[in-house]
């Protein structure tokens, strides 16, 4: 898919009203190191909850910034879907949750050497936030934090 | 993507990550981003696809070798076009 013109009808009068943050400037950090020497962390923006955590709340009008915690060794298909709705097609992820959480994957990197390791702890969350105020205020920079705190040399974004 | 991505590497953490529409990205202009031609919902491409995952993931990675300043927004290639 393309263009937002290929999107369902809700979904793309949605995007084309949007107001789009634009990062402005763009930050630039430099790689400091391989990364088959590198620790990379992931954040996932499916919505997915360890079981039996409390389910984000991605229906309420500004929508629900808050963050779920999953360790490297998590299984992506125990982890549960809580996205509400049908913005996008949940078919793909019931199947294979690698799709938007690719832990599978990128341990398999790490075993052919291709990555060094994966961060002790990676990031689920909704990535769908109308009224990211808060997000830019406390989440991103809490995000952040945890990620220089566990030494992590490259972070991986997954949208939904 | 963007606005976490930013402040990740605000804190001097380099970040790569998939977008599924290039107007969007051109708009919020994340540092570091793979577009790819699927689906929301499918950012690796097709479930169960090992070999599509793994090369979504190499190409997105691969974007840590590109000089800045970004924005740096790169076409996701398809295996089969590579010569794959």
């Amino acid at each position: 898919m393309a263009t937002m013109e290929e999107l369902p009808s809700d979904v793309h009068d949605f995007l084309r009203t949007y107001q789009w943050h634009r990062v402005d400037p763009v930050p630039w950090a430099e790689v400091r190191k391989p990364l088959a020497e590198s620790r990379v962390g992931l954040v996932a923006m499916a919505c997915m909850t360890n079981p039996g955590e409390p389910p984000f709340h991605a229906e309420e009008p500004e929508n629900d910034p808050s963050i779920r915690i999953l360790t490297s060794t998590a299984e992506p298909q125990t982890l549960v879907n809580t996205f509400p709705g049908q913005a996008f097609d949940h078919a793909g992820l019931e199947e294979d949750a690698n799709l938007l959480i690719p832990l599978d994957r990128l341990r398999e990197l790490v075993a052919e050497g291709e990555i060094g390791e994966l961060a002790p702890r990676e990031v689920s969350m909704c990535g769908h936030l109308p009224k990211p105020r808060h997000l830019i205020d406390e989440v991103a920079p809490e995000i952040a934090r945890m990620f220089v705190h566990d030494e992590v040399d490259v972070v991986l974004l997954v949208p939904a | 993507v963007g606005l976490v991505a930013a402040e990740i590497e605000r804190a001097g953490v380099p970040t790569v990550g998939q977008v599924y529409l290039r107007e969007a990205a051109e708009r919020m202009r994340p540092p570091r981003a793979l577009w790819v031609p699927f689906p929301h919902g499918y950012a690796l491409g097709k479930p169960n696809d090992v070999a599509l995952q793994l090369d979504v993931l190499r190409q997105t990675f691969a974007l840590l070798g590109e000089p800045g300043p970004g924005p740096v927004l790169k076409d996701y290639v398809p295996l089969s076009a590579a010569g794959a």
